[in-house]
């Protein structure tokens, strides 16, 4: 586990990343009134921000495959596999960390009535299909800025789409029906089972964004030497 | 070379880089386009006391949003031409480089609210949109456009990391929109309620547009603009002092 390691090393001097870290706590500041949001604005909001925070990592390979950091790692004997295996592993770590830690402090601070375990689930499977999904989106790309700024624009467009800026339902019949393509949209249906306390179809909700994790493995885990 | 000619050659270099125009004129249409298919949903928004269509809420708000970006403009060029290597090479040339950094800075400006006007006529054609007077528009795109650039041009010049000017001039975009409710509800305090309405860009800007169109008076509107030169006026020594230690 020596990358594993280095790696959580690193992430944890670069203050850019602490400060990620940090941010999602400023979401306890807001009031429990409920919009249309099926869950409290807080636990709604943290799984967009989620999304963000989980590029962080697939960007910092990024910048390792093209300052030719990889092309080392390469050589030396140890296999891509355990390079890439042990850096999630170590972000993940992070992130769980942090998943559990909100969630904690959003129940004492909103002594809200909803479960906690399955919320957790949602936010863990959440993070791993959006972790996915970058690495593969940012394995396309050979400049971290460019990556960084569509990847954003993009994202904006899964909220919408996906209908966690607003209901599915306020969306044209078309845009409806292909919505179970973006993955914000499970996010959202993970909410609302939550809410609801609907344990079959919150497990089809998670399966669906582990699907999407592992679709995102398979293309972007590939070496590329560039 | 004349202010004139310099900035010719700014705007057309911007105009050439297709990235930036895509993020600064693409992506915000396209969002525009995908939350007017939800436009029946956000019907009536509520600005203030007056309710207006949700859809010009949203047009004005994005357009005037992404002038909060343009300072990328400026950063931009300053790093390229006046900091990184290809500064021996303007400096080798015949021209004042103070003139040259203003005519970077104007050219920005222009080049930011050339945007932000084209994105407000497509969607005033695409989406009836109600903008109301151009000339009132313009001059409340120049206030926030040109702020923006001091805001981008103050970092870049006074942070020794440009990495570090460019994230924090991020954080000045995203911070005013999240001050503005924009993206997510704020809380409901009165510090919270106070920089909502008159402490940030993005609602200044909208209570000069908003407010000259429903309002009843012309005083919030005119004061909203009076208040972004006001903090332009205040970052311009700033940013000649910054800008006298790092290139003079």
């Amino acid at each position: 586990m020596t990358v594993f390691r280095y790696a959580l090393k690193r992430m944890l001097r670069s203050r850019a990343t602490l400060l990620l870290l940090a941010l999602p706590f400023g979401l306890l500041l807001l009031p429990a009134q409920r919009g249309w949001e099926p869950l409290l604005p807080a636990w709604h909001y943290y799984g967009l921000l989620l999304l963000l925070l989980a590029a962080r990592l697939p960007a910092l390979l990024l910048v390792e495959r093209t300052s030719g950091v990889l092309l080392r790692v390469a050589s030396s004997p140890i296999s891509h596999l355990r390079y890439l295996a042990e850096h999630m592993l170590a972000y993940g770590a992070l992130l769980g960390l942090q998943i559990g830690a909100f969630v904690g402090a959003g129940m004492l601070r909103y002594r809200d009535p909803v479960q906690p375990w399955p919320l957790l689930a949602v936010y863990a499977a959440f993070a791993l299909a959006a972790l996915a999904l970058v690495l593969a989106w940012c394995s396309l790309f050979r400049n971290r800025e460019t990556s960084a700024l569509i990847l954003f624009s993009l994202c904006m467009l899964a909220m919408m789409l996906g209908g966690l800026l607003w209901p599915v339902q306020a969306l044209p019949a078309a845009l409806q029906r292909t919505a179970w393509l973006i993955p914000t949209y499970w996010l959202g249906e993970g909410y609302r089972t939550v809410a609801a306390g609907d344990h079959s179809a919150l497990l089809a909700a998670i399966g669906m964004l582990l699907l999407f994790a592992a679709a995102g493995l398979l293309l972007g885990s590939r070496r590329r030497l560039n | 070379m004349s202010v004139a000619g310099m900035m010719r050659y700014a705007l057309l270099r911007m105009a050439r880089s297709y990235l930036a125009l895509l993020l600064l004129v693409g992506v915000p249409l396209v969002l525009i386009a995908v939350i007017g298919t939800v436009s029946d949903y956000l019907q009536i928004e509520r600005y203030g006391d007056t309710s207006l269509p949700g859809m010009d809420y949203l047009a004005v708000s994005m357009v005037l949003g992404f002038q909060l970006f343009g300072g990328a403009y400026t950063m931009e060029f300053f790093k390229s031409d006046l900091l990184d290597a290809r500064k021996w090479r303007l400096h080798a040339l015949p021209l004042r480089i103070d003139r040259y950094g203003m005519a970077l800075l104007l050219g920005s400006t222009v080049f930011t609210m050339l945007q932000g006007l084209a994105m407000a006529i497509f969607t005033q054609l695409m989406f009836g949109v109600n903008w109301g007077n151009y000339a009132w528009l313009v001059v409340v795109l120049a206030a926030v456009s040109f702020l923006s650039q001091l805001v981008g041009l103050v970092l870049i010049l006074s942070l020794r990391s440009a990495k570090l000017a460019e994230r924090l001039s991020e954080v000045y975009g995203i911070g005013s929109m999240l001050l503005a409710g924009f993206a997510l509800p704020m809380p409901d305090t009165p510090l919270f309620e106070f920089f909502g309405r008159y402490g940030n860009p993005l609602s200044l800007g909208q209570n000069a547009v908003f407010g000259m169109l429903y309002g009843n008076d012309r005083l919030l509107p005119l004061l909203s603009v009076g208040l972004l030169f006001t903090a332009s006026a205040l970052l311009l020594p700033l940013a000649a002092a910054a800008g006298r230690r790092k290139l003079g």
